[in-house]
């Protein structure tokens, strides 16, 4: 067998994916849909799907760096309009995942946290051009209005007294993800990693060292040596959980008025593996805030006060052992992001979003500086 | 006298935000950002044009020095000498362009660090990790200084 056909050792539905982007590197460039285009394509879809029924108000959401995302309207027969969004891929972004995936997890989560309903799947391309989901329109904003035009989404500031009437909700949530019962959900489309002990840390290392391998377009030294440290320290997940991916400030809506979280979005990146991993992400400096001198992660409390209170949320005890090790992790799998797929995406045109693929492949260096300070911490040890 | 390149790109970004912006419905967001964000990579690229070509001769030649500082280690495993041989040619390759000789340098880097691992000899993989690691730091804070003005690193923006 030649090694383009062995499947990584991942997830088998992840495995799967991975083997089939190798197969769009070669496509001509990705040409971004237009609003009438989707619209005569929403409207076909309806006469199918919800027949008597009407399409309108479509227009494109912006933001994001991996979807093409647009919201409409659609009012079936004898009933007044609802808004739906539809996410669609492109053919490469600075993320690799699954509308099956995504389905499924928000489906699972209905009144657990505050998600999006999913409703309609085309997870094989049969109707729209690329994969898609349609799921309800949530009211709410990311940021608020104060926090003035960031097209890139990082660094919001809730501010006062926003950040104290969201902390709570934004523990309780977290935490109702990590104690969600997994085992007892319809999730068709994840593969639990039960075999022992590190296989669901060493599947997801393998799964991110693969996008590495596939798409890196410079070859970090420090990027390397973080691999190889990843692949040697891998710790025992004694009980996996849902992990979300992607929980930072910037990845749910809130009514800004009320403070009230009215969805959590951004679920593309969830696996069932260790919570650790999301404190890792959401800890990280990029996607916090600093004023007067105070670091605050995701804009909600300073990393030591955010432990602690998700500890209390959550009941679960946070090992600081593993919490390094997810830092390492998750600062090495931004740079990929970023750096590797993001930049890949926008060298073979392969996304919508290229001159914000390129804007954001800029951070690169802060993920390689804080790889090695990380590293070299180990290695003084 | 011809225009410069400050002349010409400053026509551009003056197009964009005088002609197109203003075009652009309200609900073609999108299109709305990605004008933004066009006129934030051309202002910022106006802004490092003269220091590129240093920047980048910089770029290799800090690259090319920890390429020699590897090669001066000590108790190399006999299973690396193919990758410190083609380490050495890619440090002593001449090129006009300095990107591609420096990513010439840390493709065989790379393929040192993966034979080493190979190898297992530990005292070796962490001489080269102890080498690495300090120089790496250097290296990517002259690269956060360089691409401060985008706005994303609150260390920097905070100083």
């Amino acid at each position: 067998m030649s090694s383009a056909n062995i499947l990584v050792d991942t997830e088998p539905q992840l495995a799967a994916m991975l083997k089939a982007r190798k197969a769009r590197r070669a496509m001509p460039p990705y040409i971004p849909q237009r609003d009438a285009d989707i619209a005569a394509l929403l409207a076909s879809f309806f006469a199918r799907e919800e027949p008597g029924s009407t399409v309108s108000d479509v227009a494109r959401i912006g933001g994001g760096a991996s979807k093409e995302q647009f919201v409409f309207a659609l009012a079936r027969e004898g009933e007044a309009k609802r808004r739906y969004v539809l996410r669609m891929d492109a053919l490469e972004g600075i993320t690799e995942t699954s509308r099956e995936r995504e389905f499924e997890i928000l489906e699972a989560f209905q009144g657990v946290v505050p998600v999006p309903r999913p409703i309609w799947l085309d997870a094989a391309a049969d109707h729209f051009p690329m994969p898609a989901v349609i799921m309800e329109f949530i009211h709410g904003v990311t940021k608020p209005r104060t926090d003035g035009v960031s097209v890139t989404g990082l660094g919001t500031v809730l501010g006062d007294p926003l950040r104290d009437t969201i902390a709570p909700q934004y523990f309780a949530n977290l935490a109702a993800i990590h104690k969600f019962n997994w085992q007892g959900a319809d999730l068709e489309h994840f593969t639990a990693p039960t075999a022992d002990l590190k296989q669901p840390t060493r599947w997801l290392v393998n799964f991110w060292k693969e996008l590495l391998e596939q798409d890196a377009v410079t070859r970090e030294p420090v990027l390397r040596l973080a691999t190889q440290w990843l692949e040697d320290h891998i710790p025992d997940c004694e009980q996996p959980c849902i992990v979300h991916g992607d929980y930072r400030t910037g990845n749910y809506l809130f009514d800004e008025d009320s403070g009230q979280v009215t969805a959590i979005l951004d679920w593309e990146m969830s696996y069932i593996g260790d919570f650790h991993a999301d404190l890792g992400w959401l800890l990280q400096p990029v996607f916090g805030s600093r004023i007067d001198g105070v670091f605050r992660a995701s804009d909600i409390a300073p990393p030591e006060e955010m432990i602690a209170r998700y500890e209390a949320a959550s009941g679960n005890r946070v090992d600081p052992v593993k919490l390094h090790y997810f830092t390492v992790f998750n600062a090495w799998k931004s740079y990929i992001l970023v750096s590797a797929l993001g930049m890949r995406a926008a060298r073979t045109a392969h996304n919508h979003q290229d001159v914000l693929l390129t804007f954001l492949a800029a951070t690169g260096p802060m993920f390689v500086d804080e790889l090695a300070r990380l590293l070299m911490m180990e290695e003084s040890r | 006298m011809n225009p410069s390149v400050d002349d010409r790109l400053n026509s551009v970004l003056r197009a964009l935000e005088t002609v197109v912006l203003p075009a652009l419905p309200p609900s073609a967001s999108l299109a709305h950002e990605q004008v933004m964000l066009a006129m934030g990579h051309i202002q910022i690229v106006q802004a490092q044009r003269d220091a590129t070509p240093g920047f980048e001769q910089g770029e290799l030649g800090d690259i090319r020095s920890l390429a020699l500082a590897l090669l001066a280690l000590d108790d190399a495993p006999y299973s690396c000498a193919a990758e410190r041989t083609a380490l050495r040619d890619a440090v002593e390759t001449e090129s006009e362009d300095p990107r591609a000789a420096a990513e010439a340098v840390r493709l065989a880097i790379d393929d040192l660090l993966v034979a080493a691992r190979q190898a297992g000899e530990l005292a070796y993989q962490s001489a080269l990790s102890r080498t690495i690691l300090p120089l790496a730091r250097e290296r990517a804070a002259k690269d956060r200084a360089w691409f401060a003005i985008m706005g994303f690193d609150i260390d920097l923006s905070a100083a």
